[in-house]
This record gives C-alpha cells, sequence and structure tokens, in this order.
C-alpha cells in the first residue's frame, strides 16, 4: 500500500505530515522547520520556496509570490482592491480566475500553490524514502466550491493524486480526537492567516459529526498586518508618492507582521522600516501591545457574527460547549484567546501546536482512507446552502447550509418552448434571498431532445460529494436515459487551463528538479539496459562467455530493482555497475565494428562515416 | 412519532461506518459510487427522523399523501399578523438612523417576534399531544386516528407560513 500524506496548505505557511507506527508526524527535514512559508519566489534563473523565498519579500519585492491561497478559485474583480497592498502585480486580462505576474509570466493561482505542493511533496518523499502521489489536502471549513476545485487542481498540477479535501477545523478535531481526551460537543475557532473558520461537533464513539460551521475566508492574521500597515504608513509622514509605492507597502507590512508576532510575547516594539534605492525610507516607531489591539480590534470583531450564527445553526447555546480547541497561528495573539474566552465562558485549548494540529488531522484522515484506522469516522457538512437561479433572479434552495455531506438532491426541470434542445441551469451557493448578492458556482446545460413545450422531463441530480465539492448529472425521466450536462463553471481554470499548466510546469521550480533527476535517470537506465539486452540477443555464446552473460543479466536485474524505488542516486549507481560489467563485452563490440569497417576502407574514411 | 434519539443516533453512526466513502477508497468504482449514494440517502433519511417536525411531516405524508402548500388556509387573523410584522421588517431594514426612531421599530420586530415564536411552541405542544395519541394508537396495532391525521396536517400546513415569517424577521434584526 502506498503512502497517502496529510497537507495543510496554509495562506501564510503549509505543512506535510504522514502517520508513524499509528501517530501523526510533521516532517520537518534535518535542520529546517517544519513549517513552509507559503511563498513563491521568481529569480531570474530559478524558482524559491519556503524560507528561502521568505527572505526574498525585501530583495526581490516584485516577482515573490505570498498569500496566494486568498486568490483561489475566485475572480480578478473579487481581489482588485487587494492589490493595493500587494507587492506583485495581478494581471487584469485574466478575469475569471486570479493570475499573478512575475518576471513577464502569469501564473494562475492554482500554478503558485502547486509550487509549494510540490516542495511538501518533495519533503515527504525525501524523509519517507519513497515515491509518493496520494494525498489529503486541508481547506478552509467555509471554502466554496470553486476554492476547493482550485485546490484539487493546485494538486494535480504538483503531480499528486488528492483523495479528499478535508475542512482545516475538523481535520484539527481529528488530531485532537486521537488523544481520546475529547468527548462531547468542541468549538473549534480557526484563524489562520487568511482565513477564519468556527466549526461546532459532536464527539462520540469515534464519530465526528459536524454539527454548523461558519466563518469568513477573507479574514485572517493578512488583514491585522494590512490594518497595522495601513495606520504605520499613516504615521509615517512619508510623502504621498512613497506611500502609495507597492514596495513602500510591502515593507510596511512585512514590518507590521513582525511586529505582531513580537508584541504576541511582549509589551511593547519597536517597528523599524529601512530602505535605500529610489524612495529610500527610515522609519522607526514604538508600539505597544495595547496600541495594536485598539487598531486590529474592529478586524477581531468581525469574528464574532460567525461564531453567533454557527451556535445558533447548531441549536447550542455557550454553555453547552465542552471544550473550546484554538487552531491557527494567529490564535497566538493574546487578544484572540481572550475574546474567545470571553464568548465562550472557559479557557481553551491549545496542547497541541496550533501551526501543525491541522496538518497531523489531515495525516489521520489520510489513514483512514488508506484503510489503517477503522475507528474513526468524519462526518462533515456543507458550509454554504446551494441553489438554481429562479424567476425574478431570486434564488431557489436545494441544499441547505450544514447538511452532513455527502448529500444529494433531485430536482425536475422542462421546457417553456417548443422543440427547445437546451435548459440553461445557474448554480449559486450562499445565503442571500437574491442570486446577484452569492456566489456564482456554474452554469449547467441540459442537453434536451426536442418536443414540445412541458414535456420533456429531465431529473438532476445535484450531489455534494465528501469534498464539498458538486458534481450535477441528469436523466431523462421519459426514456429513462441519462442526459448530457455540460459544465461552464463561473470562476477558475477550465480543464484545459488545467492541461496546459500541467506541461507547463515541468520546466519549473525547485521542487521538481528532483522529480525531473530520478525522470532522467530512469530514462538513461531503460536505455542502457535495452541497449545490453539488445547487444546480449545479437552476440552469440562465441563472443560472450557464459559466466559474463550470467554477470550481465544479474546486473540487468539490479537495474530494474532500482527503477522501482525512487531514488536517481542508487539508479545512477545501478547504470553505473552495469556500464563497468559491459564493458569489456562494449569493447570487443568496438573492436568488431572497427575491424569490419577497416577491412575495405582506410582509417580517415571510416571516421568520417 | 416519538423516537429514542440516542438510539436514532447510534444506528445512524453503526450504518456511516458500513456505507461512508472513505471506507471504500481502495474499492472498484462501482462500488465507490454505489457508497456515495448509499450515505447520501443515509444522511438525508438522518436528517429527517431527527428532527421532529420533518419526523412527522414525513410519517403524516406516508399515511395520507404528500402535505401541499395550498392545504391550509390560515386564519385570517394570522395573515393580517403576518403582513403586518413583513411590514415591521422591511421599515426596519431601510430606517437608516439610529435614533429613536429606529430603537421603536426595533422593539416593535421583536414584539413581532415574540408573538410568533409564542404560536410556534404553542404548536409543537399541540403536535406533542397528537403524536403521542398517535404513538398510542400504533402501539395498540391500530391506524392512527383519522382526526388525529387531520389535526397534524392542519397544524404542519400552518407551520411554515411561521416559519418563513420567523425567518424573515431574524434576518431584518441580524441584518441591521
Amino acid at each position: 500500500m502506498s503512502d497517502i500524506i496529510g497537507i495543510d496548505l496554509g495562506t501564510t505557511n503549509s505543512l506535510v505530515a504522514v502517520m508513524k507506527d499509528g501517530s501523526p508526524v510533521v516532517i520537518s527535514p534535518e535542520g529546517e522547520r517544519s513549517l513552509v512559508p507559503s511563498v513563491v519566489s521568481f529569480r531570474s534563473n530559478r524558482v524559491l520556496v519556503g524560507d528561502k523565498a521568505r527572505s526574498d519579500r525585501t530583495e526581490n519585492i516584485r516577482n515573490t509570490i505570498y498569500s496566494i491561497k486568498r486568490f483561489m478559485g475566485r475572480g480578478y474583480s473579487d481581489i482588485e482592491d487587494e492589490q493595493r497592498h500587494l507587492p506583485f502585480e495581478i494581471d487584469s486580462s485574466q478575469k475569471e480566475a486570479v493570475f499573478v505576474k512575475a518576471r513577464g509570466r502569469s501564473y494562475g493561482a492554482p500554478e503558485i500553490s502547486a509550487i509549494v505542493l510540490r516542495e511538501l511533496k518533495s519533503r515527504a518523499e525525501k524523509s519517507l524514502g519513497r515515491r509518493v502521489q496520494r494525498a489529503v489536502i486541508t481547506v478552509p471549513a467555509y471554502f466554496n466550491d470553486a476554492q476547493r476545485q482550485a485546490t484539487k487542481d493546485a494538486g494535480r498540477l504538483a503531480g499528486l493524486d488528492v483523495l479528499r479535501i478535508v475542512n482545516e477545523p475538523t481535520a484539527a478535531s481529528l488530531a485532537y480526537g486521537l488523544h481520546e481526551r475529547n468527548r462531547g460537543v468542541i468549538a473549534v475557532f480557526d484563524l489562520g492567516g487568511g482565513t477564519f473558520d468556527i466549526s461546532i461537533l459532536k464527539v462520540r464513539d469515534g464519530v465526528f459529526e459536524v454539527l454548523a460551521t461558519g466563518g469568513d475566508t477573507q479574514l485572517g492574521g493578512d488583514d491585522i498586518d494590512r490594518a497595522l500597515a495601513d495606520y504605520l504608513i499613516e504615521s509615517s509622514g512619508l510623502g504621498d508618492a512613497v506611500k502609495e509605492n507597492p514596495e513602500t507597502i510591502g515593507l510596511f507590512v512585512l514590518a507590521a507582521e513582525n511586529a505582531k508576532r513580537e508584541l504576541t510575547e511582549q509589551e511593547k516594539t519597536e517597528v523599524v522600516v529601512e530602505c535605500s534605492g529610489e524612495n529610500p525610507i527610515s522609519f522607526s516607531q514604538a508600539l505597544t501591545r495595547e496600541e495594536m489591539e485598539k487598531i486590529v480590534s474592529p478586524i477581531a470583531d468581525r469574528m464574532m457574527g460567525p461564531c453567533r450564527r454557527v451556535l445558533k445553526d447548531a441549536g447550542l447555546a455557550t454553555s453547552e460547549v465542552d471544550e473550546v480547541v484554538l487552531v491557527g497561528g494567529s490564535t497566538r495573539m493574546p487578544l484572540i484567546g481572550r475574546m474567545v474566552t470571553e464568548f465562550f465562558g472557559k479557557e481553551a485549548q491549545s496542547e497541541l501546536n496550533p501551526d501543525e494540529v491541522v496538518a497531523m488531522g489531515a495525516a489521520v484522515q489520510a489513514d483512514i482512507l488508506a484503510g489503517g484506522r477503522t475507528d474513526m469516522l468524519l462526518l462533515d457538512v456543507t458550509p454554504l446552502s446551494l441553489g438554481i437561479e429562479t424567476m425574478g433572479g431570486a434564488m431557489g434552495w436545494i441544499i441547505p447550509r450544514n447538511t452532513t455531506i455527502p448529500t444529494s438532491q433531485r430536482e425536475v426541470f422542462t421546457t417553456f418552448k417548443d422543440n427547445q434542445t437546451g435548459v440553461d441551469i445557474h448554480v449559486l451557493q450562499g445565503e442571500r434571498e437574491l442570486i446577484k448578492d452569492n456566489r456564482s458556482l456554474a452554469k449547467f446545460v441540459l442537453g434536451i431532445d426536442p418536443a414540445p413545450a412541458g414535456m420533456a422531463r429531465i431529473e438532476v441530480s445535484f450531489l455534494i460529494d465528501a469534498n464539498g465539492i458538486l458534481s450535477v448529472t441528469a436523466r431523462d425521466l421519459r426514456s429513462g436515459k441519462a442526459a448530457s450536462v455540460e459544465v461552464q463553471p463561473s470562476y477558475g481554470l477550465t480543464d484545459e487551463q488545467v492541461e496546459k499548466m500541467l506541461l507547463e510546469s515541468f520546466e519549473h521550480a525547485e521542487a521538481d528538479i528532483h522529480a525531473r533527476q530520478v525522470l532522467e535517470a530512469r530514462t538513461e537506465a531503460e536505455s542502457v539496459v535495452a541497449a545490453t539486452m539488445r547487444a546480449l540477443r545479437n552476440y552469440g555464446e562465441d563472443k560472450i562467455g557464459d559466466e559474463e552473460r550470467t554477470a550481465i543479466e544479474k546486473t540487468i536485474s539490479e537495474v530494474e530493482k532500482a527503477l522501482d524505488g525512487d531514488d536517481h542516486q542508487v539508479i545512477r549507481d545501478k547504470i553505473e555497475a552495469l556500464n563497468e560489467v559491459t564493458h569489456p563485452l562494449a569493447e570487443r563490440m568496438m573492436d568488431n565494428v572497427l575491424k569490419e569497417a577497416l577491412a575495405n576502407k582506410r582509417l580517415t574514411e571510416a571516421i568520417s562515416d | 412519532m416519538h423516537i429514542d434519539e440516542a438510539a436514532l443516533e447510534s444506528k445512524f453512526f453503526e450504518y456511516s461506518r458500513r456505507l461512508h466513502p472513505d471506507f471504500f477508497m481502495n474499492a472498484p468504482a462501482s462500488k465507490r459510487i454505489l457508497s456515495l449514494d448509499a450515505s447520501a440517502r443515509l444522511n438525508a433519511a438522518y436528517k429527517t427522523l431527527k428532527d421532529p417536525i420533518q419526523r412527522a411531516v414525513c410519517l403524516v405524508e406516508l399515511e395520507s399523501g404528500k402535505l401541499e402548500e395550498n392545504d391550509t388556509s390560515p386564519p385570517v387573523e394570522l395573515l393580517e399578523n403576518i403582513f403586518m410584522a413583513q411590514e415591521a421588517a422591511a421599515d426596519y431594514k431601510c430606517c437608516e438612523s439610529d435614533g429613536e426612531e429606529a430603537e421603536a421599530l426595533r422593539a416593535n420586530l421583536m414584539a413581532a417576534k415574540e408573538c410568533f415564536e409564542a404560536q410556534r411552541s404553542g404548536q409543537r405542544d399541540a403536535l406533542g399531544a397528537l403524536g403521542a395519541r398517535w404513538d398510542e394508537a400504533v402501539d395498540a396495532g391500530e391506524e392512527p386516528p383519522a382526526e388525529v391525521i387531520d389535526k397534524l396536517r392542519s397544524i404542519l400546513g400552518l407551520r411554515n407560513y411561521i416559519e418563513n415569517i420567523l425567518r424573515n424577521v431574524d434576518r431584518a434584526l441580524e441584518e441591521v
């Protein structure tokens, strides 16, 4: 059975975990952190990922992409306003999906995520000593269909078969569940770099049943940094031109992030922004925790609405929540901890590292999917209501939010005109009454055989699978045959775009090097083995002795064995061994060729042949 | 009509363990699809049975046919109250000032909400009593009495009106 890895693909940091001896273990290569910053830097000659890329946020600021998760499954118009805070450029020519620009090339959000995923995959492979192809990837519980789909696309672009998309707070609860301490009702408060989730679960007999989930996919530590950066820029006294400069803003956001982190541990800090170059800046200001909390409290307040709503949806009072668990790096802020304690009326737990607990839970879910664990089961819900456009632009509800998944619902459609050959179904997600206020997922075009108006009866099944991803199938009720459904996603990449990116992706990224080395070693090994076999076939016993033949065959089988593994060095070593053992044979072959050639020609003629 | 909720949950978990797609990841595609479909149906069944109202609707419909929207014509008084509450909700949503006017509108809306909530809880009690009579008959091996079925149909028919207006009032209170 091959390994399935668990990946927490975060806004700020990403991690990979695997199961070892029944426990989830977060992978950290020797001398490195387990956290891989979700940052990709495009240098002129190579691509850097993680910590190496993060340090480029000052040097190579315009070509260093971070927080790409905020753009997954979204369109240009959704994020246009964010450009101001970003030192890198968004490609305004792409409308249905967000593309970022670096060194003159455009990259779709899933392509950037794929570079981070490939780094995680290669870390896991190095640690396990085996190739890894299958993964469980976590997403914020409040991610919509398009955002989940984009995450799956990223996995595919990274050469991973994504077996399951799991919600981050639910994954965290699985990791906590392994500790056997949690019984009853748990609230998971998950504040990451870019997203906020609150989930209420009921745990009994190893079944983790999500009762309700809520959140905001555009609310996280990043927003705190930006609010703080705006405040600092405002009080810097810098000229307007410098203030609006993307590099200036980028540097202040970075300084704000550092100050926030320092003020988690200490009461006051000194914010310093130094920059030589075209627009020199020399800024320094003292900042206390109290001041910072005042600046960011409007952002923290935005978390309370979802908390109230999720309890209402679960039909519970705060007193009925047995335990509150903190997940995500941003929950380390004392302000957040205080707010949670105040809201739920009890001390929150964070005994598992809030940065690592999601990846650990993903590894547990991977283990369940691999068949390694049968005592635990996760029953999750769909975070947003699903509906279709009805007359007058109103939302016709099909599947309400917080319905346990998988779930399916059938609706029957008919035609309004004679000989109508198609019916458009516009599917949306969201809680508002009017479709214009909700998120368009896709338009489905039903193929219908021509018939008088109202005669057609097409039953459409909307199925939300265990990943929270929608699929639509249709059946002609009169003929009983399947009807065609053509999907036009409203946001995100088309299948063709993903295919194209898949082809292009192999040319890039440091993370690819290992894969490429293995691929190259394999190709070489295969051609060497093929040539040797041909030689063994073509040269009779008179030219190859039994002993030599046996030695060569043995080495060939060793090469083939190395090909089963994933270590290009081992493959290379075996190629070398085969070259050595076949060297005398090759020499003789060469001699023969030479003799034959020279028999009729002079040396110069033979060589120039 | 009555159900042992703990037993229902245990059964749901037991079937989930047998049917959930998580346990069929390595199975052939045909089995995976079957598992997906079966869990979706299981989840729907659990949801229906868990909620006393949905459970009652389901049993009544099995016994005496589907509840249609125009089955029950609501009493004039209820319609009037709904109409007034709807107006109050709309006024409150449009009102932009934070002053006394808004306070008054909010108080008005809260009063309407309380009134409908009282009606809803009255309905629940009535459903409970009717449910007990239903169970009594069924336990004795008899058909549920026609009078009980009729009353249940009437209450369940009105229920949607009250739920809808409560939802609208809540939305107005939340939005502002």
